[in-house]
Order: structure tokens, then C-alpha cells, then sequence
């Protein structure tokens, strides 16, 4: 198989064999990879440390993007768990839906998924920006650290659930915040945040009843004076 | 059960009670007064079935060992080869165990670094990813993935030789780790991606699979992050170890690193190092029994940990069934754990030399679980190093001298029949033969008993045999 090919069809190699023409072509400066018929397959794109664009015509399965730094990765079909999992920089956008997991752990980069994810998308975000155009499932934002989420239709059971920093933003209803979670005053700045990120994915940033998540900070230490807080949590 | 003291001036018999005894009286007003579970280091108080339970036969008459100061025995392996990734080459069949920077001192993680160098043993990071001193210090590195990630980073992942999917620690399984406010130094916090002084409680899942064939994705992951030149190993702590292994296998694993409730830890509640898991010797028994059952094994490797405490226990380790142990809390202590040094520091704490477990506090004397710089610097790390490398030669010495005096000229050969149990319950958790007899206190042993009886007594009423009983 040629290492700097451009096109790549996944039905005619392993997964090692993508990957390895994928950072050979990143690594050579070959500016793009389309890969055809991917098939649902995991791990695709994996750590590829420098800046390429990677095309997938067709769904993607778990873990695609993952550990990435620096790549701009687009999937035109519904992607499996983990998508980006450990996101260093760089960029994955789905034209589709996004499994449970998605984006879990990004450090920094821009994740955007257009239609809806399952349970604890964002989980353990430590940076980088994640915008869902569609519905989270529950646990979504748990023990996040940093960074910031955009939910533009409704978050499921325990979104926030832990967190430690970062913020969430949700623009359809709420089913319930996880512990520790609260609700915080949204400003100017970020209403223009909002309308900058889903300008950004081509989204319209009207209609939308934002909702501003963040930290109570109450389980940041241990105290006796707010055992409510603490026994919900453990 | 109820201890006598004598009767006291106001003519009472005052008694200590079994279930109210001192030390529960003072648990329960200290958690009234705390308002939470009780927090320590270091590892389980329960005296547990273990090796120290079974006794090393070397030859006598019957066999003939080799000269002990003389002839050579090896104690080199290599582990992780399973699936064609670069193996660890361990010199000495130890390694050093997850430790992380944050839980211990920059300096305790450099002199880790630079013994297992010297040794050629492999060390490992931990909680909060990998200190860059510690990967210069060390020719053979393990890079842990952790539930939390903290730290993660997938260009250290790929500077490793090995990489580490921690499921569970014995000293807690079930459970994520722990690290109080008082040690996430604003160093440590950044390293985390937490906000300094915060009660760091790790998460006990990982944030992207779940169950053991997600696993085998994760590990293809890996793999794929690191083009498959290195070993995945999954550490587990002890619990359903048969299914747990046999799990780890199918999804995937080179080494599987089972740790046993004696293992350490920096920080936990104490009901959980009391009260979960099971004994590292058990633990081995059933992994090595699981493998074999495979016919994994010696293709998928076996480290053993949890309170392996010198080479006489790592020597029965591999008589067992292990490929190599790993010490966490022996390491330690070697640095200069418990050390009899500012005795006023210790006291300070309300403890003493010697039976300090408050690594959880951060106010470690000898600067070795501590992020304070004036603690720290206690520990100067070329000494440091030289006192883990002596001690990681003295288990090397203890393990071939048991191999020469049991006649084997690799350490890897001691086997099961080179020791006898001192005890029944050893007997019973090992299949062991009992000392004074020939009786392993096995279920099976029991049944073949009884079957050889009845089989005695048909042949002399002029029956048949009646069949062994199949294990």
C-alpha cells in the first residue's frame, strides 16, 4: 500500500494499514485523505499527530479521531462511541449522530456532531469546545474540568453530574442536573459565544432558551455543613 | 470474647469489649466528629492468608541443589509479546508499580526512575500522567490509562514501553483513587487540569467504554495510538479473578497485572482497604488457574502485587505461577518510608515511625508523599536511588538463592511442589501439601479421599475400583 495516497479505500485494508497511510501522508505534508467505505469501523484516525484533513464518506465506529493533535477530521455519516476521545487540537465534525462517549476527555480542539449523542458526551472534558446541534443523553458532562459544551436540543438525566470547572450550555430543556451542577446567570459575552459557535457549524443561534451550567464548587472539598450535596454525590 | 482486667477501685470488673473495643469506640466518635468515612495510606490492617503461610523444601537427599554463591541462576524475562508489540526486558522478574506523581514527590518518582534503570526493570506513572523527569530516568517506562485521565497525554503515551489499562487497584477495587486538597499543589492541579487544593475524587469508570468487550476496542485504540510496537497490559484488582482474567484475556491483553488486597495506595477510606477484594495469594492461585485453563499461559504474562514484601515472597510468587511481581509500598519504604528521622514531624501527626500511614495528609517527613518543597527536599534523590537499588538487588539475591537451594538454575522454575503449607487455610487457598503430611486441603482432595476409601473397602468386599474423582 502507498504510504502518501490521497484516496483509500477501507475495504482493501486492515485498520493498521489505514491508519499507518493516514500518518505517513499527515507526517509527508499531504494536505487531505478521502477514505471511502469505512464501514462503521473503529478506530480510525487515531493519533495522528500532525495537521491533515481526513474525509470519511460513511459512518465511522468507535473511537475515530481519537487521541488526535492537530488533524481536521469530517465524517459524512454517524459515528460510533468515543468519537475524539483525548482530543489534543484540531477538529472532528459529524454530519450525523454521535455515540455515547463522544468527545470524552478532549484537552483542547473543536468537536461538532450536528445531530444528537448518547449518555455522557463530554465526559471528563479537560478543554477544548464540543457542540452538539441535537440532544445529549444522560450523564453528559460528568466531572468535567474544563472547557466548554453547547447542547442546542435537550440534555437527559444528571447532565453536569461532578463537574469540577468548564461550562455547559444547553438550549432545549433540561430532564435533570446531576449533583453539584448549577444553573448561572447567562451574559453578553456568552451570548456571543453561543451565536459564534453555531455560526461557526453553520447553525442558526436563534430560537434557543439557553441555559448557562456550571459548578456549585460544593464537592470541591469535603464538609460536614452540606451533607445534602454530599450524599447525593457519593 | 472479652479481655480481664483486674477489678478497678470502685469494685467493678471492667471488661473490653470484642465488638466495643477501644479502637471501635474511637472510630465511631472520630467519623461523629469528621461527619465522613476515615481516610489513610498505605494499605489494609487485616492480617490475611499469605505467603508468609507457606515454606520454601529445598533439596536434601532426594535432590540436589546448586552451589549457592557459585553457580549461576537466571532471573531475566521478557513479558508482552503476545500479540508481536517490543517486550519488556526485565533483568530481574520485579517491577515497579503505578505510582503517581501527586501521590508521591517528584524526587520518589526520579529515584524510582533510576534504580529500575540500573536494575533494568520497568517502572510505571500513575494517577496524573508522566512527570518528564521520570521518563528521563527511566529506560523501561509504563504509561497508565487510567479512568480519570488526568494527565493523558497521547504523545507521552507514545514515548512509552508499555501501556497500562487499570481497571481496579487491590487496595480498592471498585473504587477510583483519591488525592486530598492538601497535596494538589497548584503544580499538581495544573498537571491534573483541576483547580489547586481540591479533594481530587477519581472516578472508578472509564469515561469511554464500559464492559470487557468494549475493552477490546479500547486496546485496539491503543494499539493503533502506538502503532502496536508496545505491550497493553490491564491491571485488575483482585476480586472475581477467574472470570476477570479470562475477560482480560479475550479482549486482548499481553500482561495482565493482578493486585491483591494487600496493595497499596496513597489515599483511601480504610473500610475499603479492610473490606474489599481478596489476598494477593488467592488472587494468584486463581490466576494462573484461569490461564492455564486457557492454555494462555506463558503467552499472556502474569505480574502479581500487593504486598509483595521482599524476594522470599516474590520467590513463592513464581513458584505459583507469576512471571514477575511488582512492589509499590516496598519500594517505599526503601526510599525511607517509616523512616526513624524527624521523629517530631511524626508526632506532629500523632503517629510514630514505624507505623505511619499518613501519605494522604501530604505531611510525609521523608518527603516522599508530599508536594511541600521543604519536605521534598529531605529526600535527595541519588541516595534515594541507591537505597531502592540495593534493595531491588537484595530480592534478586533472595529469589535465586531459594531456586539454587530448591536445584534450579532459573528462578522461573520454582514450582508449587518446592513448598509445603504451614498452614491448612494455605493448603486449602494454595493446593499445597500441608507440613507433616501429603494432603493438600483442596475440595477435590477431600473428594479423592473418600473415593480411595470406598474404592479400598470395594476391593476388599471383592468389587471393582470405583473411578477417581476428576478435578
Amino acid at each position: 500500500m502507498a504510504t502518501l495516497m490521497s484516496e483509500i479505500d477501507c475495504s482493501k485494508h486492515t485498520t493498521r494499514e489505514i491508519n499507518q497511510a493516514i500518518k505517513h501522508a499527515a507526517a509527508d505534508g499531504v494536505p487531505e485523505v478521502r477514505l471511502t467505505n469505512p464501514a462503521a469501523r473503529h478506530c480510525l484516525a487515531v493519533a495522528v499527530m500532525h495537521p491533515i484533513r481526513i474525509v470519511f464518506d460513511g459512518p465511522v465506529g468507535w473511537y475515530c479521531g481519537g487521541m488526535c493533535d492537530g488533524a481536521e477530521i469530517v465524517i459524512t455519516g454517524n459515528c460510533g462511541w468515543s468519537l475524539g476521545e483525548n482530543l489534543m487540537s484540531g477538529a472532528i465534525t459529524v454530519h450525523g449522530n454521535g455515540g455515547s462517549s463522544a468527545a470524552a476527555t478532549t484537552r483542547g480542539g473543536r468537536v461538532f456532531i450536528s445531530g444528537d449523542t448518547g449518555a455522557r458526551t463530554g465526559i471528563s472534558m479537560k478543554g477544548g469546545t464540543l457542540v452538539v446541534g441535537g440532544s445529549v443523553g444522560y450523564m453528559s458532562g460528568f466531572m468535567m474540568q474544563r472547557g466548554t459544551m453547547i447542547v442546542c436540543g435537550d440534555a437527559g438525566d444528571g447532565i453536569g453530574d461532578s463537574m469540577y470547572e468548564g461550562t455547559v450550555y444547553v438550549g432545549g430543556s433540561i430532564h435533570s442536573l446531576g449533583a453539584d451542577c448549577v444553573e448561572a446567570e447567562l451574559t453578553a459575552d456568552d451570548r456571543a459565544l453561543l451565536e459564534r459557535e453555531l455560526t461557526a457549524n453553520d447553525l442558526d443561534s436563534g430560537g434557543y432558551d439557553w441555559k448557562k451550567l456550571v459548578s456549585g464548587r460544593k464537592l470541591w472539598n469535603f464538609s460536614k455543613h452540606e451533607y445534602d450535596a454530599w450524599r447525593a454525590a457519593l | 470474647m472479652s479481655e480481664f482486667i483486674p477489678r478497678g477501685d470502685d469494685g467493678h470488673v471492667h471488661q473490653k469489649l470484642w465488638v466495643w473495643s477501644p479502637e471501635t469506640i474511637d472510630d465511631i466518635q472520630t467519623k461523629a466528629e469528621l461527619g465522613r468515612y476515615t481516610n489513610r495510606g498505605l494499605g489494609t490492617t487485616r492480617r490475611t492468608p499469605h505467603f508468609e503461610d507457606l515454606t520454601f523444601v529445598p533439596c536434601t537427599l532426594s535432590r540436589v541443589p546448586l552451589e549457592g554463591y557459585r553457580e549461576s541462576c537466571n532471573t531475566a524475562i521478557e513479558i508482552g509479546a503476545r500479540h508481536g508489540a517490543k517486550p519488556i526486558r526485565l533483568k530481574t522478574p520485579i517491577t515497579i508499580a503505578g505510582m503517581s506523581y501527586g501521590a508521591l514527590s517528584r524526587n520518589a518518582k526520579q529515584a524510582l526512575g533510576m534504580a529500575a534503570t540500573r536494575m533494568g526493570i520497568s517502572t510505571t506513572t500513575g494517577d496524573g500522567g508522566m512527570l518528564d523527569l521520570e521518563r528521563e530516568a527511566s529506560d523501561q517506562l509504563v504509561y497508565q490509562v487510567l479512568p480519570s485521565r488526568y494527565g493523558f497525554n497521547p504523545h507521552h503515551l507514545r514515548m512509552a514501553n508499555a501501556a497500562e489499562v487499570v481497571i481496579g487497584q487491590g487496595a480498592k477495587p471498585g473504587t477510583g483513587g483519591l488525592l486530598l486538597g492538601a497535596k494538589v499543589s497548584p503544580i499538581i492541579a495544573e498537571a491534573r487540569t483541576l483547580p489547586a487544593g481540591v479533594d481530587q475524587r477519581s472516578p472508578c469508570r472509564h469515561p469511554d467504554f464500559v464492559g470487557p468487550d468494549d475493552l477490546q476496542i479500547k486496546i485496539e485504540e491503543l494499539r493503533e495510538a502506538t502503532d502496536g510496537q508496545i505491550p497493553i497490559y490491564v491491571k485488575v484488582g483482585a476480586c472475581r479473578v477467574a472470570d476477570d482474567v479470562k475477560l482480560a484475556c479475550k479482549a486482548g491483553a499481553d500482561v495482565i497485572v493482578m493486585d491483591g488486597m494487600e496493595g497499596g495506595t496513597g489515599a483511601s477510606p480504610d473500610s475499603l482497604m479492610d473490606h474489599t477484594g481478596i489476598p494477593t495469594m488467592a488472587a494468584l492461585v486463581e490466576a494462573v488457574a484461569s490461564l492455564r485453563e486457557m492454555k494462555l499461559e506463558g503467552v499472556v504474562n502474569l505480574i502479581i502485587s500487593g504486598g509483595i514484601r521482599n524476594g522470599v515472597d516474590a520467590a513463592k510468587c513464581l513458584a505459583l505461577g507469576a512471571d514477575a511481581v511488582s512492589i509499590g509500598t516496598a519500594a517505599m519504604i526503601a526510599l525511607g518510608c517509616n523512616k526513624p528521622v524527624y521523629i517530631e514531624d511524626y508526632e506532629r501527626m500523632g503517629t510514630e515511625p514505624g507505623c505511619c500511614h499518613h501519605c494522604h495528609t501530604g505531611l510525609c517527613p521523608v518527603g516522599i508523599t508530599t508536594q511541600d518543597e521543604d519536605l521534598i527536599a529531605r529526600l535527595p534523590v541519588p541516595e534515594a536511588a541507591d537505597h531502592i537499588e540495593g534493595f531491588l538487588n537484595s530480592m534478586t539475591q533472595e529469589m535465586q538463592m531459594f531456586a539454587r537451594a530448591c536445584g534450579k538454575n532459573d528462578v522461573h522454575d520454582l514450582e508449587p511442589e518446592d513448598m509445603r503449607a504451614m498452614t491448612i487455610e494455605a493448603s486449602a487457598i494454595t493446593g499445597i501439601p500441608l507440613v507433616g503430611t501429603n494432603f493438600a486441603f483442596r475440595p477435590e482432595s477431600f473428594a479423592n479421599a473418600v473415593m480411595q476409601a470406598m474404592s479400598e473397602q470395594s476391593t476388599l468386599n471383592g468389587h471393582s475400583q470405583t473411578p477417581k474423582v476428576s478435578h
